[in-house]
């Protein structure tokens, strides 16, 4: 068990930072999606200024690397915040939680801002791409769909939300799914802003061995984390696909997201 | 119903509000950083101060992207161009590298044999479905055994992009070959045709359209992902403007959104071009008369060749240099074809025999007739019943 010893003293602390990477991914899943939305639906309104500025966002996110843009949210912006309006995350949030009589809850040691600009400029950056996924799949519904749900009187926004979205949202799972996988291999970026999660966790302790069996062994720990996290989203997805298919009922937006079967809930 | 507003009414309307909203934006921005940058205090909301920020920071640009120099009297557009250089060269080297790799990977996960397709299929999900900057810090710190002439930076990072997306490009050159009729290849073996030479003949000139779309796309991804390589101190474009930024702080601004400027202004021609060459391809013009496989080939090995003029441009070109590009491309593609074929024994072995034990156990009988099902799912030859 002595060749193991490393690992076992370290596994406490992996797994902390283990939780800190599913934590943040599930956040900045969220946020991407809030960022995504609005954008995706502004890229097809008639609107031309809604329009331009959804596709400026879009473009640029998509076209410079999210190494760039972190580097930029957290060097630029926290500084940039700090001295123009004097504006620290820091201590906002240690104010936060002050005013919540919680202090305890701020982190002993490192800061805050660190992982709440990595969030957040993950989270710009992959609002970009799910945007597109939105589009497409919106563009995908065929438009015999619309002009038919129109000419019954059913209103723009009706339209939307009863006849396109609840297509669309069927298309656009499998693209989606797949970005939420490099979503959460992506908050390996977080280690250039200095967050402990799972990948700087794993790079402190390696850097301090030298012994290449000693390494190896936390690499593939970590590889396997990794695995078994994405894996397991894929697997999930893939099931989910295999059902929605499946299944010849009429499937409305929400219970499309349901987690079982939603046939006898549901009578159409 | 509103009276509709005339055209060119609404034209102007458009073309203002456009102009207060991207003007307006951008200049409070750059004004801001103009601010921070010059440590002085001002009202941003005064739109003198405003417009004077706004043109100083404009003007300290244009000086960083001309005349500017760090301490050593090294001019900063230097920095940029030879971070793009370097970027071109790691893209250009990997992507046929990977592309190459990836169809080894799709034509094993297609083959009957279990052997060959069990760590073909391990290796793609293994890859894909773990973050490719661990796999560079693993590939870089922890094959410290090798000499520094096999593991440096170059061939680390090359090696990493050319394994993972290897795996990436395996799946959309399998994609391209399940499109593909069967009867395609069927008719091409009643015809006599060998097996390499249906490949070569039939199956890749039809695949090469369905897949080029997608691999274009990966090629753009791959170019904003090796900005991953400054982690190994490989001292690429996102790099270079930092180090830009840490030599003169008070040009760290101008040197983050040139960077982004120049990666917008490589990445967004590179998709309308790809647009092009997919119509191109898809019209009867280029794909009739051409040899497609021949020249997809030609074209792997042009990419190549332009990444190693990029590399041998930044040290200088002497022919001492070019001997020592063509070495280590050569110590890359060593040490990724290795270190693909460890993983697949490696992967392979940990999925296949436990696989292979519970076929064993659950049907003793058919081991065989399993593996003929798979075949027929990866669809080559219509399974014979029995």
């Amino acid at each position: 068990m002595s060749f193991f010893a490393p690992i076992i003293t370290a596994f406490p602390t992996l797994m902390q930072a283990t939780l800190t990477t599913i934590l943040s991914s599930i956040a900045g899943i969220i946020l991407a999606m809030v960022f995504a939305i609005p954008a995706g639906l502004g890229r097809l309104s008639r609107n031309t200024v809604i329009r331009s500025v959804s596709s400026f966002y879009v473009e640029t996110i998509r076209g410079t690397p999210l190494l760039l843009q972190l580097v930029v949210w957290y060097y630029g912006a926290r500084i940039l915040l700090l001295a123009l309006f004097n504006f620290n995350v820091d201590v906002a949030y240690f104010n936060f939680l002050t005013a919540l009589d919680a202090n305890t809850l701020y982190p002993a040691e490192g800061s805050v801002s660190g992982i709440f600009f990595a969030v957040f400029g993950l989270s710009f950056n992959y609002g970009a791409y799910l945007a597109e996924v939105i589009r497409a799949g919106i563009l995908a519904v065929e438009g015999g769909q619309t002009e038919a749900a129109l000419s019954l009187g059913l209103s723009r926004w009706q339209t939307m939300r009863l006849i396109v979205l609840p297509q669309a949202l069927r298309i656009m799972v499998p693209p989606l799914t797949n970005n939420f996988i490099t979503l959460i291999q992506d908050t390996a970026f977080f280690e250039v802003l200095g967050v402990y999660e799972l990948s700087l966790q794993t790079y402190t302790y390696v850097q301090v061995v030298s012994s290449v069996a000693i390494r190896w062994q936390y690499f593939a720990f970590e590889l396997i984390i990794y695995f078994i996290l994405c894996y397991g989203l894929a697997l999930i997805a893939r099931r989910f696909e295999r059902r929605n298919g499946q299944s010849p009922t009429h499937r409305s937006l929400w219970t499309a997201w349901m987690p079982f079967r939603t046939s006898r809930l549901v009578q159409h | 119903m509103v009276k509709r507003i005339p055209a060119p009414v609404r034209f102007a309307g458009v073309a203002a509000a456009l102009i207060v909203i991207f003007g307006a934006c951008s200049m409070f921005l750059l004004g801001a950083m103009d601010i921070y940058q010059t440590s002085q205090t001002g009202n941003l909301f005064n739109p003198t101060v405003l417009l004077s920020h706004t043109l100083h920071f404009l003007q300290q640009t244009w000086y960083a992207l001309t005349i500017a120099t760090d301490r050593a009297g090294v001019p900063y557009h230097e920095y940029l161009l030879l971070g793009v250089g370097l970027t071109i060269e790691f893209c250009f080297i990997s992507m046929p590298l990977a592309l190459i790799l990836g169809f080894v990977l799709a034509m094993m996960s297609r083959s009957r044999a279990r052997w060959l397709r069990t760590p073909a299929r391990a290796f793609v999900e293994f890859f894909r479905n773990t973050p490719l900057l661990v796999q560079m810090l693993a590939i870089y710190s922890a094959l410290i055994f090798l000499p520094p002439s096999l593991l440096n930076a170059f061939t680390a990072g090359v090696a990493t992009l050319v394994l993972n997306y290897a795996a990436y490009e395996c799946e959309n050159i399998r994609a391209g070959l399940e499109a593909i009729d069967i009867g395609q290849s069927e008719a091409a073996q009643v015809l006599g045709l060998s097996q390499l030479q249906t490949t070569r003949l039939i199956i890749v000139p039809q695949m090469i359209p369905i897949i080029l779309p997608p691999v274009m796309n990966d090629l753009i991804y791959m170019y904003k992902d090796s900005s991953i390589l400054s982690l190994i101190t490989v001292i690429e474009l996102t790099q270079a403007s930092q180090n830009m930024g840490h030599n003169s702080p008070n040009l760290q601004w101008q040197a983050y959104l040139l960077a982004g400027a120049i990666y917008l202004l490589l990445s967004l021609p590179l998709a309308r071009l790809a647009r092009w060459v997919e119509g191109q391809i898809k019209s009867s013009r280029l794909g009739a008369r051409t040899d497609l496989t021949s020249a997809a080939l030609l074209t792997l090995g042009v990419m190549v060749l332009v990444g190693l003029f990029c590399g041998v441009l930044e040290v200088g070109l002497t022919f001492g240099n070019i001997v020592d590009a063509f070495g280590e491309l050569i110590a890359a593609i060593g040490l990724s074809v290795a270190i693909m074929v460890f993983m697949m024994a490696l992967l392979g072995g940990l999925v296949g025999i436990p696989q292979a034990l519970w076929l064993f156990i659950r049907r003793p009988h058919d081991v065989d007739s399993g593996a003929a099902e798979g075949q027929g799912q990866a669809g080559s030859v219509a399974v014979m019943p029995k």
